[in-house]
């Protein structure tokens, strides 16, 4: 019963960590590298639409990943996933509709 | 499939768990269920936020900068997160904007990779290895519940130099007199809404933490006492706690980017 898959490993698992860890550390070099204050305000816009996009992008391997998603069945991944990219959409006429 | 298998066997199996729609377990899908629920609250919680900040009180009057100016705490102009959030410990009075929360991350993002590891060696029936990884994923939620009251403590107690707040005195008379850090009544850095929803939705998260901390000590102890080993399904328990412990880490990088970067 133990072994009706064949186990991949976890290595992958380590991977996803290193991705994870290396996108955080992109978000607080960019951080420090552009300053909220800096006076070219489209600079600050650019880094922040950066943020959100890599806050996406590890959400999507926390979920997927980690959460296993990725193997659970076509129909269950929609009805999860469905729902939170209403976040998506409303983050974004938030941002955009002031 | 699973579901037609279950229906055949046994047709009671059908209304007591035994039927599996989407291939996912009762427990299973209970769990995603109550996880979108959650993600409902948070998004209201921080989509509000973000609403307060950038649109009904704006930029401009959300967080303001001070600094010292002839002695007296001065207001030199709009204020970003990295203003606020810039100590570490051990490094009094040295500018480092980002790096505990940085820190921060790294511990939950580590406690979610031994939760996975746990769930992983669940799957292989190793209960060393559940008791170890799901023993280390426990020791990571309480190092990061630990740091957040850290965080806590040093917002509350604020910056060397304050800044001047109107406030009431024991008179009732309203004098300009300097205040240091911020509460529920008052803050140092800005508008006071981002005193309140800094403490409620970090405080709501961290409450996530403690609150997954304590279902994940008790799953190790179900582990230790061998609750799982024989029941055949691969440590389901461990698998659904650790949809919840991703969750909270999911929380923490939305948290993250719109506290602390942004």
């Amino acid at each position: 019963m133990a072994h009706e898959h064949e186990h991949r490993g976890t290595r992958w698992i380590w991977n996803i960590f290193w991705i994870l860890l290396a996108i955080t550390m992109i978000e607080i070099g960019l951080g420090t590298v552009i300053s909220s204050h800096d006076p070219n305000r489209k600079f600050v816009l650019f880094r922040n639409i950066i943020f959100i996009a890599l806050t996406f992008y590890k959400a999507y391997y926390i979920m997927f990943a980690y959460m296993h998603l990725r193997e659970e069945k076509g129909l269950l991944k929609k009805l999860i996933v469905g729902p939170f990219s209403l976040l998506v959409y409303l983050i974004f006429i938030l941002y955009f509709e002031k | 499939m699973a579901q037609n298998t279950a229906t055949q066997q046994d047709s009671k199996l059908v209304w007591q768990g035994g039927n599996e729609p989407l291939g996912a377990s009762y427990g299973k899908l209970m769990m995603w269920f109550f996880l979108i629920s959650d993600t409902f609250t948070f998004t209201g919680l921080l989509v509000s936020y973000l609403y307060y900040r950038f649109i009904e009180v704006g930029s401009d009057t959300w967080l303001r900068k001070t600094d010292m100016v002839k002695g007296i705490p001065t207001d030199v102009g709009i204020g970003y997160p990295e203003d606020v959030f810039h100590h570490f410990p051990f490094m009094h009075g040295v500018h480092l904007p980002l790096l505990y929360v940085g820190l921060m991350t790294f511990i939950l993002i580590l406690s979610s990779v031994t939760m996975v590891l746990a769930v992983d060696a669940g799957h292989r029936y190793d209960r060393k290895n559940v008791l170890k990884w799901l023993g280390l994923t426990v020791l990571g939620g309480l190092a990061f519940v630990g740091s957040q009251a850290w965080e806590w403590g040093t917002f509350i107690a604020g910056s060397e130099h304050g800044a001047l707040k109107e406030l009431i005195n024991v008179d009732g008379q309203v004098v300009n007199e300097i205040f240091q850090g911020a509460n529920l009544n008052h803050n140092e850095y800005g508008h006071q809404l981002f005193a309140d929803f800094f403490f409620g939705i970090t405080g709501f998260h961290g409450m996530h933490v403690f609150g997954g901390v304590v279902i994940n000590f008790i799953v190790l102890l179900n582990v230790y006492n061998n609750e799982y080993q024989y029941l055949g399904n691969k440590y389901e328990m461990v698998e659904k706690v650790g949809l919840y412990w991703h969750f909270v880490d999911l929380v923490w990088v939305f948290v993250f980017t719109l506290f602390y970067l942004l």
